[in-house]
């Protein structure tokens, strides 16, 4: 003998029942109104969803989506330059970093002072040499300059960048 | 369900572009429609079916061609339009506030747009009532005819967790009826 409950559950459950448990349903059906007006809504309302009109988007869906293909495509390949524009900088920015640790970290410190000190030494020696020392020197001082002018330029450009990402991510979110 | 050749999917999966807009021109109505129902807002159907497109565009690679593509596409609405759901929780005062101006007061209506826009209330108080996931899976299942493994791969569930969401939506459903005829 099932309970009402059991049979309020065949109801809702849609799991394929057995010749003599349908008619079994069907007969409790029969005599119990609060099953009955479950089923009714429950057919009414399932059929009512599967009736249902179709919501189509506004005219120009297709035309729209190449579009918005056009501009992510564009900004997708912006943001993976920026991405590597910044992996670039940032191997730069550890290379500088390491570099500067080894020649003015402390073991380092006095030969790199001695080496200094030395060439200023040089340099008072020979101040009346120093046009040719000049001329000497040139190329390493020009690459030099050169190297840190650049230097410069990536952390001024680093700064900038992070600034426009930090304000895509914003407007992104 | 509509079908699209295995040709045309193919290219697009290859990154052509022409044949993913006939893609987009053939589902854009089952696809809009979904957003639509999880949504109930032109302008965020609009975007989330973009969004839907977009996201099957870029990752076309992970779609198995021996599966059907239009569970494929629409599992990737429901996903999305779940999430923007729950992004938003909008509190359900206001949905009462929202659902009554679907009727507009003005202007008069043809009876049969009267009639229309009654079953678009009727409707959307069905589904308001339901969870984000419990609403997905509904119009998965009625709308759309997924099996309940369907609507467990897809949303990411089991299939014991489809079928007591379903039965519980399912009981709600019934339910609604109830309250009004009382
Ligand atoms: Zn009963």
């Amino acid at each position: 003998m099932n309970t009402h409950e059991e049979f309020e559950r065949w109801i809702l459950e849609e799991e394929a029942l057995s010749p003599e448990e349908t008619q079994r349903l069907s007969r409790h059906i029969a005599e119990c109104e609060s099953c009955r007006t479950l089923q009714e809504n429950l057919n009414q309302n399932l059929a009512f969803i599967k009736n249902s009109s179709m919501i189509k988007p506004a005219a120009g869906f297709v035309a729209r989506w190449q579009q918005q293909l056009a501009l992510r495509t564009k900004e997708k390949q912006e943001s993976e330059r920026i991405r590597l524009i910044l992996g670039v900088l940032g191997l730069m920015s550890v290379l500088s970093i390491s570099s500067c640790l080894v020649i003015f970290s402390p073991g380092n410190l006095v030969n790199t002072g001695l080496r200094l000190s030395n060439l200023l030494k040089l340099v008072a020696i020979n101040i009346h040499q120093l046009k040719t020392m000049l001329s000497v020197l040139k190329i390493p001082l020009l690459i030099f300059s050169a190297g840190s002018v650049i230097l410069m330029i990536v952390y001024v450009l680093v700064g900038a960048l992070s600034a426009v990402t930090i304000k895509r991510i914003r407007k992104g979110a | 369900m509509i079908n699209i050749s295995p040709d045309i999917i193919e290219q697009a999966q290859n990154g052509d572009e022409e044949s993913f807009a006939l893609i987009v021109e053939t589902y854009q109505n089952p696809v809009y429609n979904l957003c639509y129902r999880m949504l109930y807002n032109d302008r965020e159907a609009e975007d989330a079916a973009q969004e839907t497109f977009w996201k099957a565009w870029s990752n076309f690679s992970k779609y198995d061609s021996n599966r059907s593509f239009s569970t494929w596409i629409l599992s990737i609405a429901a996903h999305h339009c779940i999430d923007q759901q729950r992004k938003k929780r909008v509190p359900e005062v206001e949905i009462d506030e929202t659902m009554e101006e679907i009727i507009p007061e003005r202007t008069p209506l043809p009876e049969d747009d009267v009639i229309r826009q009654e079953e678009e209330l009727r409707l959307k108080k069905m589904l308001a009532q339901l969870s984000e996931i419990d609403r997905a899976a509904i119009l998965l299942r009625y709308w759309y005819d997924f099996s309940d493994r369907e609507i467990a791969e897809n949303l990411s569930l089991s299939e014991s967790a489809v079928k007591s969401r379903l039965f519980r939506a399912r009981k709600s459903l019934a339910q609604l009826w109830y309250e009004r005829s009382e």
